[in-house]
């Protein structure tokens, strides 16, 4: 791959949230326990089990433990088709309370409409006024807790530059909190932060001295320009910046024959024609 | 023990009054309460219930929340989300937050640990609880709730016993009502749950009144038989209404799957143009029980109930009482 990038040709075959959720589902590894969230987040973890980490406990908020999904990506984290193959059933308690508070939860996959420099997470509102919020999100959900808790987690989200800022509209889940070393040092949360933001253009990083996120990644249809020019604060270059694998094909085909069937969380039928 | 059966109608009268605190059980997709917030919208407008300025607990606003909300009777809301997973964000609790329509709501943002400590709290009968979850960020600010706290909500403090973490201070939810969803009870309110538990240990011990709503009405021996699956005891429990298919759009586990294609209908017909239409077929048309099933209508019951998940409540099955017996066992 060429040191501009640039290859928008690569847009006619793969989508960029497949980019996100292959790149993210990379992160995997066995014997992990991996808590999922709703959306987006519930792909990467699927891909990883089915690809890479078949050994992964995949661990849903509201209390299901060990399920393998029957049928296609569900609806939701509380669906039918993952609580009917569980190992175990507890409840948000034992999710969020003991096995993510007590240090038990490896990878933690979350969804957000906004983060900031410091990876710092907002899905509650848009706007300045909480009593009368620009637009309402869904609000934290379970993942306050698990960003606390988890030894890392990861984020998938778009990228523009009202989403990826500077300040956010309201602060739902603590990254990095305000930078350097005050997650720990200032608020003592015990998981290890936000590892990384997949976002549809870039994997962003922490820097592993001030904690302010840098463009460590690209995927290769984009440029550093262009994500410099949707961030909405000035993002630096890691040192070790690399351009993103491209997704093989053995990921295209779980992603698009098993997992996300009807193209609703990556998009890919509107780039592919449909057998 | 005594038969804790009761109608729905009789469940709704007794135990919902004005300014009531109401707490939901379930998750957006599953066992939630719908038909007990139908009920309430029903007596309201048959005007047998004279409610107003509801503040309703629960893990999130989606159908039978958003109903009340959009009919004006919701003050409050304490909460950790506003939708319903993947089918949608509640097209009308959106309205009342971002436009004050039909009125103004207060919505006090939980996480979902957060707000199950403080229903333990609540459980336990304790003013506040601790938990790490609400010290930093936004979460801790927004106390709107009369009587629930002061602002900012989360009193933060440092461990008094000298390992200088910081915890929130989180105030008990003491809610008015309890009402949660369960595939099988039996008359003495020992009710079973299958699947995750979501809230509903601490949302069913926190209320005054503990209200569940079952598919089916099961014999006393199969709790003894199983008594490790009862989540919710009778000791606990002040009334039982059987309501097959109560929990529809959202799932009941072990009995049927959630129907997202109807929370997609139901999203898509919540503006005010059309809400109006889609309550009067789905909230006030039916008038028996019977006829709220033939509002859902057979194909897509049977459609619901093939389900892989109702492998699960094979064993509980043989242990279901029939229509007539539990007709017999209401009372009035």
């Amino acid at each position: 791959m060429s040191d501009n990038g640039n290859h928008k040709d690569l847009l006619k075959k793969y989508t960029p949230m497949e980019f996100a959720c292959c790149a993210s589902a990379r992160y995997c590894a066995d014997d992990m326990n991996v808590f999922v969230g709703v959306g987006l987040s519930l792909l990467p973890a699927q891909l990883a089990q089915r690809l890479y980490a078949p050994d992964i406990t995949i661990i849903y908020e509201g209390g299901t433990i060990g399920a393998t999904v029957v049928g296609g990506l569900p609806w939701g984290v509380d669906v039918t088709c993952i609580q009917a193959n569980a190992e175990c059933h507890t409840d948000v308690v034992g999710t969020l309370g003991w096995l993510c508070q007590k240090g038990k939860v490896e990878l933690t996959y979350l969804g957000a409409a906004q983060a900031d420099k410091y990876g710092n997470l907002n899905t509650t509102l848009r706007g300045d006024d909480y009593l009368r919020p620009a637009a309402r999100i869904s609000g934290s959900g379970g993942a306050h807790d698990l960003a606390i808790g988890s030894k890392t987690f990861v984020v998938i989200m778009n990228h523009r530059e009202d989403r990826i800022v500077d300040k956010l509209d309201y602060r739902t889940t603590p990254g990095f909190c305000e930078g350097g070393r005050s997650r720990w040092e200032e608020w003592g949360f015990a998981g290890g932060g936000n590892g990384a933001i997949y976002t549809d253009l870039a994997v962003l990083r922490p820097n592993p001295d001030s904690y302010e996120l840098e463009i460590s990644e690209a995927y290769p249809f984009t440029s550093i320009e262009e994500i410099k020019k949707k961030t909405g604060f000035d993002i630096k270059v890691a040192k070790n910046f690399k351009w993103t694998d491209i997704p093989t094909e053995e990921e295209i085909d779980i992603i698009r024959n098993k997992l996300d069937i009807t193209g609703d969380y990556t998009g890919w039928t509107k780039i592919i024609k449909k057998n | 023990m005594i038969n804790k059966l009761s109608s729905l109608s009789d469940a709704v009268n007794k135990y919902v009054h004005d300014r009531s605190i109401i707490a939901m059980g379930g998750f957006p997709l599953s066992r939630e309460t719908p038909i007990f917030f139908k009920e309430i919208l029903r007596q309201h407008r048959a005007g047998i219930l004279n409610v107003n300025d509801l503040t309703l607990v629960g893990p999130s606003i989606t159908l039978g929340g958003s109903m009340l909300v959009a009919e004006g009777l919701v003050d409050s809301v304490i909460s950790p989300f506003a939708g319903h997973e993947r089918p949608g964000l509640s097209v009308i609790a959106k309205e009342a937050l971002e436009k004050g329509l039909p009125r103004k709501i207060k919505w006090e943002d939980e996480s979902n640990l957060s707000l199950a400590m403080r229903l333990m709290a609540g459980a336990l009968n304790l003013p506040f609880i601790t938990c790490t979850s609400g010290i930093w960020g936004d979460l801790k600010k927004q106390g709107l709730v009369e009587g629930m706290g002061p602002y900012p909500k989360n009193i933060v403090m440092e461990d008094p016993f000298g390992s200088a973490r910081k915890v929130a201070l989180l105030q008990a939810i003491m809610p008015d009502i309890s009402v949660l969803h369960v595939p099988f009870a039996d008359i003495h309110g020992n009710g079973i749950v299958l699947g995750s538990g979501y809230h509903d240990i601490w949302i069913s011990r926190a209320g005054k009144n503990t209200i569940l709503i079952a598919d089916h009405i099961i014999d006393t021996e199969a709790c003894r038989r199983y008594p490790n699956l009862v989540m919710f005891p009778g000791a606990g429990v002040s009334a039982v209404v059987p309501w097959r298919f109560g929990a529809w759009p959202t799932n009941c586990v072990g009995l049927y799957k959630e129907d997202v294609d109807h929370m997609q209908y139901f999203l898509k017909n919540s503006r005010r143009e059309t809400l109006q239409e889609y309550m009067e077929k789905y909230v006030y048309s039916w008038n028996s029980h019977d006829e709220y099933l033939d509002v859902i209508g057979k194909n897509r019951i049977d459609f619901l109930e093939d389900d892989p998940s109702t492998v699960l409540s094979e064993p509980l099955r043989p242990w279901i009482l029939p229509a007539d017996k539990v007709a017999a066992l209401l009372p009035g």
